[in-house]
Formats: C-alpha cells, sequence, structure tokens
C-alpha cells in the first residue's frame, strides 16, 4: 500500500508532465467500481483522470504486455512527445524483454518504477469466506475486509500472497526513468530453487499424473496466450491463423490437442520467460500453469546461466551462440 | 473429459536426420536394417520445429531421434549447436508437460564410428520394451 | 547491467596452467574432444606462424649475395649463433611439414564435401595457397646457394644466376610472397563464420614438442651438406624438380591445378533460399541474430496506402538454404523451398499413420 504523501507525489509528476505536453498519457492501474480487490489498466489523458490512479496490493495485471505487440496502447505521439507507464518489479522485467525484442521504442517510453510489496490473491480470499466481499482494504499487516451480509474479518496479509510473488526476487522495478520513494511494506520470500529441485526429485510419474490431470481440464480458450506479455504474433499466431498451411491443432479439446497447444505456447516462451505467472492468474480454470514457468525459469538459469528480461540488450539462448560450447574448451 | 489413456503409444521410430550427415549408402543401410522406423530428411538439423516432433509424440509415435553433424562440423556454421539447444529446451517443456522427455533424442555423427545411430536406435527399441509398448 | 570486469596479475599463470594440465585431459580422452582431422587447418596456420618467426630470426644473419651467402649460412649454423642450427632446421622441416599439412588439409575437406557451393570461394583461394606454398619453398632452397640451389638452377636451365637475381629471388619470394599469403589467407578465412583458425592450447603445445624433438634430434647436415652431390634430397618440398624437364613439371602442375579448380563444378545443387511472408512477418528479427551468412535484412512494408511497417528480408544471392531461421520463427512466417512447413508435416502424418 503506498502511504498518502508518495501517491501524491506521483500523482504531482505526472499531472507536471501531462500539463506540459512531454507525454501524450499515462497508463496504470485505478480501481474498479462495485469490484473490491480488483484493479484494471487505464490510460490517463487528463490531469483529471489522473486522480484515478493507484498502486496496492491487487495491482495485478501485467501491464508491459500492453506495450508489447499483442495490444498497443500507445497514442500517436507528436516529435519529442513520450508515453509515461508504471511498472512493478515483474512487469519492468517484461518491458525489457519486449525492448530487447522491438516490440517497443524505449526512447518512446516515460518509465516510473515502484518497489512492489507483493499482491495479493483475491480468489484465494475469497474462497476462505463464507459470502462476498464488499470493500477490502489493507494497512500493510492486515486485509480489514467487509461482506455483503455485513460481517466484518480481519485477515493476516502474509497468508494471501499470491504464489508468484513470495519467490520473485525482483521487487524493484529495473532500469527507469524515475523510482518512487520506497515505503512499502516488505513481502516474506521464499527460497524458490531449493523448492525447485526438491518438486524435480520426485519421481516422474508422480508429477506427469498430477500435472496432466490437470492440464485436461484446459478448455482452450487461449486466456493463457492472451495474457502472456511475452507472446507477440498478435494476429499472426500459429494456433488460430485462418489461412495457416499446415494446421498443429485438431478441432474440439483432445488431451493431444491440448497438449500441443501448451507446448507451442511454452516452447516459445521456453528462453524469454520471465516468469511472470499471469498465465496461472488468467486461466479460468485454474490450473497450475506457473508450475511449468518455474521448471522453465529454473532450467534457463541453471542450464544457460540466463534470466530473460534483466538487460534490455540481450540476446535470449535460442538466438545466441557460445563458441565455447563448440570447441570445447 | 480426456485422461492420460488418451495418449497411445505405437512402437514406432522417427529419424529426423540432417540430409548431409546421413546420405547414399549409409542411409540405404540403415533402411534396410530397421524397416519400421521412418526418416525423413532435413536440409539441416537446425531446420528442425521441435513442435512438429512433439505433435508426432502425442499422436502415438514411440520415439524421436535427431541426428545431425558433429559440433565445429556443420555445413550451415551453426545450425546443429541451435538443434542442440532447441531440443534440451522441447525436453524440458516436454517434461514439464508430463511427456516423457526421453522419448526424444539429439544425437551426432562420430566420423570415426559409424555405429552411433545404429545404438541409439536400438536403445530406443529397448526403452519402448521396457515401457510395455505392444507392436 | 555489464558484468563486471577484474584484471588479475595470475591471470596467464592461470592460463598457463590450465593448457598444460589440458594436455593431460586431451591424452586422457585420447584426442576425443579434439578431432584432428578438423584441426589440420589450424595446424597448417600455426607452421605458418612458425615459419614467420623463425625467418625473421634467420634474415638477420643470411646476407643475398653470391659469396656471402654460403659463408653467412654457416655462421648461422656454427657455434656462434646460440641455437642457429636449431632455428634453421625448424624452419626447413616446418617447410616440408606446412605442404604436407596443407595437403591433408585439402583432402580431408574434399572427402567431407567442404569444397561445393557456397565454400567454393574458399576452396579456390586454398588452391591459389597451395602454388604460393610450393614456390615459396622451391625458391627458398636456392638462397643458401649451395648443392641443392645449384640443382635447381640446372633444372631451370641455368648454369649461374646474377647477384640482382638472388637479390629479386629473396625479396620477392621470401618477403613479397608471404604478404601475398597473408592477405589470401584473409580471403581464405573470410568465407567462414567463426573459424577455427588457432588450434587448441593443448593440441598445439603437444605438436610443437613433438616437432621441436624431430627438429632436436635430427638436424640438417652442416657441411656435407654443401658439397654439390651428396645430400639428402627433400622430396616433399622439392619433388618438382625431379620431374624431368620444366615443361613436363609445368603441364604436370597445370592439370592438377586445373582439376582441383573443376572439382567444385561437381555435383552442385540448385539454388533454394528461405521466403518471408511479409504480410504476416510481426518484425522482431530474431531471424537477422539466428542467420549464419547475414543473408535477412530490414525493409519496409506497405501495408496500406500510407502505411509501412518493418519486415525481415531474405537476401536470395546470399541465402544458402539451411533453415535455422525457419524453425526459429516463431509465428512461422519463413518457409524454406524443398523443405516446405506442409511437406514436413504431411511426411510425419504419413509415418504417424502407418
Amino acid at each position: 500500500m503506498m502511504t498518502e504523501k508518495t501517491l501524491a507525489y506521483f500523482r504531482k509528476i505526472v499531472k507536471e508532465a501531462i500539463k506540459s505536453g512531454k507525454i501524450a498519457g499515462f497508463l496504470g492501474w485505478r480501481e474498479v467500481a462495485d469490484m473490491p480487490g480488483k484493479t484494471r489498466a487505464f490510460v490517463a489523458t487528463t490531469p483529471e483522470e489522473v486522480d484515478l490512479l493507484v498502486f496496492n496490493s491487487f495491482s495485478r495485471e501485467n501491464l508491459s504486455r500492453l506495450l508489447g505487440g499483442k495490444t498497443f496502447y500507445i497514442p500517436e505521439l507528436k516529435k519529442g512527445q513520450k508515453f509515461g507507464v508504471m511498472v512493478k518489479g515483474c512487469d519492468s522485467r517484461n518491458l525489457l524483454a519486449n525492448v530487447a525484442e522491438n516490440k517497443v521504442d524505449r526512447d518512446n517510453l516515460w518509465v516510473i518504477g515502484v518497489k512492489c510489496p507483493g499482491t495479493i490473491d483475491i480468489d484465494l480470499v475469497r474462497s476462505g469466506l463464507d459470502s462476498d466481499i464488499k470493500n477490502i482494504t489493507d494497512d500493510g499487516t492486515t486485509l480489514h475486509v467487509e461482506m455483503l451480509d455485513g460481517k466484518k474479518a480481519d485477515l493476516v496479509k502474509s497468508d494471501y500472497y499470491d504464489p508468484r510473488c513470495l519467490r520473485c526476487p525482483y521487487t524493484s522495478a529495473l532500469e527507469v526513468d524515475e523510482l518512487l520513494p520506497d515505503d512499502m511494506p516488505k513481502k516474506p520470500t521464499k527460497n524458490w530453487e531449493k523448492w525447485m529441485e526438491s518438486y524435480l526429485q520426485k519421481p516422474f510419474e508422480e508429477r506427469r499424473a498430477y500435472i496432466i490431470s490437470q492440464l485436461s481440464r484446459c478448455t482452450m480458450c487461449f486466456a493463457c496466450r492472451d495474457a502472456c506479455p511475452g507472446c507477440y504474433c498478435n494476429t499472426n499466431c500459429i494456433m488460430d491463423y485462418p489461412k495457416l498451411p499446415e494446421p498443429y491443432l485438431q478441432k474440439g479439446t483432445s488431451l493431444a490437442s491440448i497438449l500441443t497447444y501448451h507446448f507451442i505456447h511454452y516452447f516459445h516462451l521456453s528462453d524469454r520467460c520471465t516468469n511472470c505467472g499471469e498465465c496461472a492468474r488468467a486461466c479460468p480454470e485454474s490450473i497450475p500453469l506457473n508450475l511449468i514457468t518455474e521448471q522453465l525459469g529454473y532450467m534457463t538459469k541453471t542450464t544457460w546461466d540466463f534470466e530473460p528480461g534483466t538487460s534490455d540488450k540481450a540476446k535470449t539462448p535460442l538466438a545466441l551462440y557460445k563458441v565455447e560450447e563448440v570447441l570445447g574448451r | 473429459m480426456p485422461s492420460i489413456e488418451d495418449l497411445p503409444i505405437k512402437r514406432k521410430i522417427i529419424v529426423f536426420h540432417c540430409e548431409s550427415a546421413l546420405k547414399g549408402k549409409d542411409l540405404e543401410n540403415h533402411k534396410d536394417k530397421f524397416p519400421e522406423v521412418g526418416f525423413v530428411k532435413l536440409s539441416c538439423t537446425g531446420r528442425l520445429n521441435p513442435v512438429v516432433a512433439f505433435k508426432a509424440l502425442v499422436e502415438g509415435v514411440g520415439a524421436i531421434i535427431i541426428y545431425g553433424c558433429p559440433l565445429n562440423d556443420c555445413h550451415n556454421f551453426d545450425g546443429n549447436m541451435f538443434a542442440k539447444r532447441r531440443v534440451f529446451a522441447a525436453q524440458s517443456v516436454a517434461e514439464a508437460l508430463g511427456v516423457d522427455p526421453e522419448r526424444l533424442s539429439y544425437v551426432q555423427k562420430d566420423p570415426l564410428d559409424y555405429g552411433v545411430l545404429t545404438r541409439e536406435i536400438s536403445a530406443m527399441k529397448r526403452k519402448l520394451d521396457s515401457m510395455g509398448v505392444e507392436a | 547491467m555489464s558484468p563486471s570486469k577484474s584484471y588479475s596479475p595470475f591471470k596467464p599463470l592461470n592460463f598457463l596452467i590450465n593448457g598444460t594440465l589440458g594436455i593431460f585431459d586431451v591424452l586422457k580422452a585420447g584426442f576425443e574432444s579434439v578431432n584432428i582431422l578438423n584441426s589440420l587447418g589450424s595446424i597448417t596456420f600455426l607452421l605458418l606462424f612458425i615459419q614467420i618467426l623463425t625467418g625473421f630470426v634467420l634474415s638477420f644473419f643470411y646476407m643475398p649475395s653470391l659469396d656471402q651467402a654460403q659463408k653467412s649460412i654457416m655462421y648461422i649454423m656454427s657455434d656462434k649463433i646460440p641455437y642457429g642450427l636449431f632455428i634453421r632446421t625448424l624452419h626447413r622441416y616446418a617447410a616440408d611439414a606446412m605442404i604436407l599439412f596443407a595437403a591433408a588439409h585439402m583432402l580431408r575437406k574434399l572427402f567431407a564435401q567442404r569444397h561445393t557451393s557456397t565454400r567454393s570461394v574458399g576452396w579456390f583461394v586454398g588452391v591459389a595457397l597451395l602454388v604460393f606454398t610450393v614456390l615459396i619453398t622451391i625458391t627458398g632452397y636456392i638462397l643458401p646457394m649451395d648443392g641443392r640451389a645449384s640443382e635447381i638452377l640446372k633444372f631451370f636451365g641455368r648454369g649461374q644466376i646474377t647477384e640482382v637475381a638472388l637479390l629479386v629471388i629473396y625479396r620477392a619470394f621470401h618477403i613479397g610472397a608471404p604478404i601475398l599469403v597473408f592477405a589470401l589467407l584473409v580471403w581464405h578465412f573470410a568465407r567462414i563464420s567463426r573459424p577455427p583458425v588457432i588450434p587448441t592450447f593443448a593440441l598445439s603445445l603437444i605438436f610443437l614438442g613433438v616437432l621441436a624433438v624431430i627438429v632436436g634430434l635430427f638436424p640438417i647436415a652442416g657441411k656435407t651438406d654443401l658439397k654439390a652431390g651428396k645430400y639428402v634430397f627433400d622430396w616433399i618440398g622439392l619433388f618438382t624438380i625431379r620431374l624431368g624437364s620444366p615443361t613436363i613439371a609445368a603441364s604436370a602442375w597445370g592439370f592438377l591445378i586445373a582439376v582441383l579448380i573443376a572439382l567444385p563444378f561437381f555435383g552442385r545443387k540448385i539454388k533454394t533460399a528461405a521466403v518471408v511472408d511479409p504480410v504476416r512477418c510481426s518484425g522482431c528479427f530474431t531471424c537477422i541474430t539466428l542467420c549464419p551468412k547475414n543473408a535477412i535484412t530490414q525493409k519496409k512494408f506497405n501495408i496500406s496506402r500510407n502505411k509501412t511497417k518493418d519486415v525481415a528480408f531474405v537476401v536470395r544471392k546470399k541465402c544458402q538454404a539451411c533453415g535455422i531461421c525457419v524453425a526459429g520463427c516463431l509465428p512461422q512466417v519463413i518457409d524454406l523451398e524443398g523443405f516446405e512447413n506442409k511437406v514436413i508435416l504431411e511426411e510425419v502424418k504419413g509415418l504417424c499413420l502407418q
């Protein structure tokens, strides 16, 4: 939760930038009426609209998806004008990956970074309650929930963190133009690599049975693909291009089709996935897709010593060639 | 709802090979020795799209072998290097998705040892035997 | 996020120790990690460096004049110059080794079919390099003005040469030609991307060690060498002058060069290339980083009347149809003539149904 002072400072600099014509618009999060505990992406173009911008533990959506190749939120810019965007740690990594792949021109962007306090999985909160939520507030350590049937509850915040945030080492946004002061509460962290190793030591049959039983719920709605900030073939995706000469998927949801679809998605991301967890968040069947991306991230880190999205010039391992590997020196 | 039983495995092996690693008499010998193995010619192992290999795996092919030139001896300079990395990435994704990654393998030609491919095919057959795949 | 660079004074020492230990690795693995057949060319290049170093030392003492040449060579081989005999022996043996390794390198590339299509330019330059190497060796034997020199001169139909002619031979063939060889080598290497020009440290150490032992055990003969008619004939470097007459030698060499130059033209492939579909290209340019021949460039493509986008474009002349970009293109926008995505998928489908 941002303090009042930081929020006021943040809105002040954005307002000044919009008034002076330095930026054409600002992409951030705003609260949604009637949907407590949710925020959505919003482009502020006038100083009045800036007052709607917020950042809190419910700002879960990855904004860099909207600046990549898939959905392009940047309007036509005048010469010398920029487009403002607010990023947290995982967004900034995806933004850098998009810059490295020519998806977005970094010179056109004015990036404000925040130190992320970790986000709250609202579905996890909702699943533990009898009634639906009317209002929810966060004071850093406790979640104060007000329910539709008039009851009130105080929940310990550390139990409801999104699992992706617990293992994320990149709390602070990378390579930004302006970093807001660090006044957020610290989030607990988990030793992800140790957990991953213990997971991989389980027998393959056990892992296979679990992930296939989960994936068999897939309805092939492609929500994970649409939410993914690393995917960029917008209308050219080989899964649904109508004129594609070679069809990879059959009609209907056979397990072969489901696995092929997920293989195409995750093979394309195998060396570029920043492990932001958007696919698992977007999945309407709540399939633990982050289990797959975490294994990919572990593979990339251990074999190739590469973390996607940590530099705007990095080439990914599948597009990179190391001479030493060939000569055996 | 689909289940694991929907993924049948047939006793079929496909070899994707570089056109300069396996050609002429060598290819004919292998075809004569293993009539049940399918050989697919590629311009280079770097040409192989792992999606095609994975699709073949889930459609019922027992095992897939990618056979390329020795490292540092590729006609296209880096092709086998990229193939090796792509196959490794594909194996990792397949493992995460619950498909046995050992059914997909990458082997290199050895200029001093022409039995590499024969041994690999035999090893894959033994693996299919141990998995209980019937003809 | 640049990697931090730290300078360590022990770095050269580490390199030496690691390299020396590398010998044991190489020996232990039975030369498994290093394919000698692929290192023939780089060993030839190493020998060229030995020739330049030893030649540089010898050029301090050698005098290119008719009456001083023999004396200066004797002076080099005497005890007055430390290691003089060793250096001269090395210079001559390395020349022979260079011809042997160059020929082996050519045979290797010929049997591995590395001389056709896109690599043919490297092959042609290589033929020129072989001719130059043999020419430099033959003229190099004239320089000491001893028994061998008189045999070579007799072969070319001259009993005596003038002072100026010796000077010209020295300057043109022993200083000028190596410079030309270097220029040709640049061309030779430029045809390969990232060529492994230098042999591995361990392999070079082993090779140099073996060469040094041979040179130390069998130094070239001293005084007897200089008497006409009483010398060991160098069959590797000088086989040309025992071919009978200059006409026969010239025609034999001409025939050999003609055959070598004609070889790449047999069994040439039909030119195919990768093709980009500009409508669907999303402009990530991963293919540009993937291409080993730098055959892909950026190009403007008109989406509508006044809207353009950057797309990838394959330069047909440079493309050697390997297909690395085809498999690396995520939206599968690139296709390869002769190995189309559709054809491969149909083939695999047919095999699945069997």
